[in-house]
């Protein structure tokens, strides 16, 4: 199987899957990235190469999985801090940029029932709110703890695969709303940037929670069972 | 996309060695879990907890004595998840077509999964076409605008002096008609369809 290695022009990751345009900012790197491989680009900005490669691969391939010897190199506080920046990004810019594009789209097609549509996007930014901080205040910590090397508190990773409440449903219910039940009135092209948003959004999602359910779970799982 | 959830797998294969190896390659990624895997029809019958898998894979050798019954007569708990065959070469059409996909021990661990992740998707959506139409009944819109109002299962099962399983089962024919799952949509396909007014729900 072919996947993106560290000896690759980083500027062809980014042409290869234009959706990579939203991972970069996520790394801290811009554009502007010349004859640049991979690893250079890596080095430079202090970015550890085994796990950029990771998630650029997750992101790209839908077949791709790592194995243990890339999983082992991968460091665990990296993944931690790119997951958080993705956070940021996902509640500064990813979702407020559908819901604009929901408002443009309810402006124009006179939709009597607009509000509550409104309140459908504005009670799935709250219930994103509480997921990150959940992750951000219950499972990061914990697991910078057991990578201080403390036997930490009661808490175990499992229980984070029991909270990760499921926010890809209602992404689908706004996809299905959107194409199966609006006024036919409505401006089918603004309609469509809502559409292209959600489901760009939506398959960015994805990859983030394998990277969290199955990258992120695996690695403290073997950190668990050593520190027992 | 089921994120919490493992696809839990069940196994009839005669080789130790094949299940083994099978257990290893479709555990690699964590997406798939092998939680019992047994020889024979026999062994695998006698264990409880068995119920509760998304995917059987069975060797149709393991189950030749039972030729003159369709696969699926065989596995009548299973009816809906899909039952897969798993060969080492040559096996007859009519056999495999008893069977909702099949798998070669020759494949690679990624083809393995991929197959069976296609398996397991197509069963699903086959099962949502032979569904009835999308329109909601009556009864079903009645349930509707009790839950777009707020109202718990079992709040909504007292009021029309109903099971609350019946309740969860017009619940779920409502989502499965309409694609959407949460309370939320829900409220907002009432509303947009006429089924309940917006003033109602203040």
């Amino acid at each position: 199987m072919q996947v993106f290695t560290e000896k690759m022009k980083a500027a062809d990751l980014a042409l290869a899957n234009y959706r990579l345009l939203y991972v970069f900012p996520c790394f801290g790197l811009g554009l502007g990235l010349g004859e640049m491989t991979v690893r250079q680009m890596c080095e430079r900005n202090g970015i550890s190469t085994p796990l950029f490669l990771l998630v650029c691969n997750l992101y790209s391939f839908d077949d791709y999985f790592p194995d243990m010897n890339v999983l082992t190199q991968i460091p665990l506080a990296d993944l931690m801090l790119y997951l958080g920046n993705s956070h940021r990004d996902y509640l500064k810019n990813r979702i407020p940029a559908v819901i604009d594009k929901v408002v443009n789209l309810m402006e124009d097609c006179k939709l009597k029932n607009g509000k509550i549509l409104m309140e459908f996007c504005e009670k799935y930014r709250q219930e994103v709110v509480a997921h990150l901080k959940y992750e951000e205040e219950t499972v990061f910590p914990y697991i910078r703890e057991l990578l201080g090397g403390s036997k930490a508190t009661g808490y175990q990773i499992k229980e984070y695969e029991l909270n990760h409440s499921n926010i890809d449903d209602a992404l689908n219910d706004l996809k299905n709303i959107l194409i199966k039940y609006l006024p036919p009135d409505c401006s089918v092209e603004k309609c469509r940037n809502v559409l292209i948003e959600l489901f760009l959004f939506d398959s960015d999602l994805r990859k983030h929670t394998l990277l969290e359910d199955q990258i992120l779970m695996t690695l403290v799982e073997r950190i668990e069972k050593n520190s027992e | 996309m089921n994120r919490i959830n493992k696809n839990r797998v069940g196994c009839i294969e005669p080789s130790p060695v094949v299940r083994e190896g099978l257990k290893k390659l479709l555990e690699e990624n964590a997406e798939f879990v092998v939680c019992s895997a047994f020889a024979d029809l026999q062994a695998f019958r006698g264990k409880p907890g068995e119920k509760e898998l998304d995917i059987l894979l069975v060797n149709p050798a393991a189950i030749s004595v039972y030729r003159q019954f369709a696969v699926r007569d065989l596995f009548p708990e299973f009816v809906d998840i899909p039952v897969v065959a798993i060969h080492y070469g040559y096996v007859d059409s009519d056999t495999l077509a008893g069977f909702d996909g099949a798998l070669s021990i020759y494949d690679e661990g990624l083809k393995l999964r991929k197959k069976l992740r296609q398996f397991a998707q197509m069963f699903v959506r086959q099962e949502g076409a032979t569904a009835d139409s999308v329109d909601l009944s009556e009864r079903e819109k009645t349930i509707l605008i009790a839950v777009a109002k707020g109202r718990t299962n079992k709040e909504i099962a007292k009021e029309y002096n109903i099971s609350v399983h019946t309740v969860v089962s017009h619940r779920k024919n409502i989502s499965r008609k309409t694609g959407i799952n949460t309370v939320a949509g829900l409220t907002v396909y009432a509303v947009f369809n006429n089924i309940v007014d917006q003033e109602d729900l203040l």
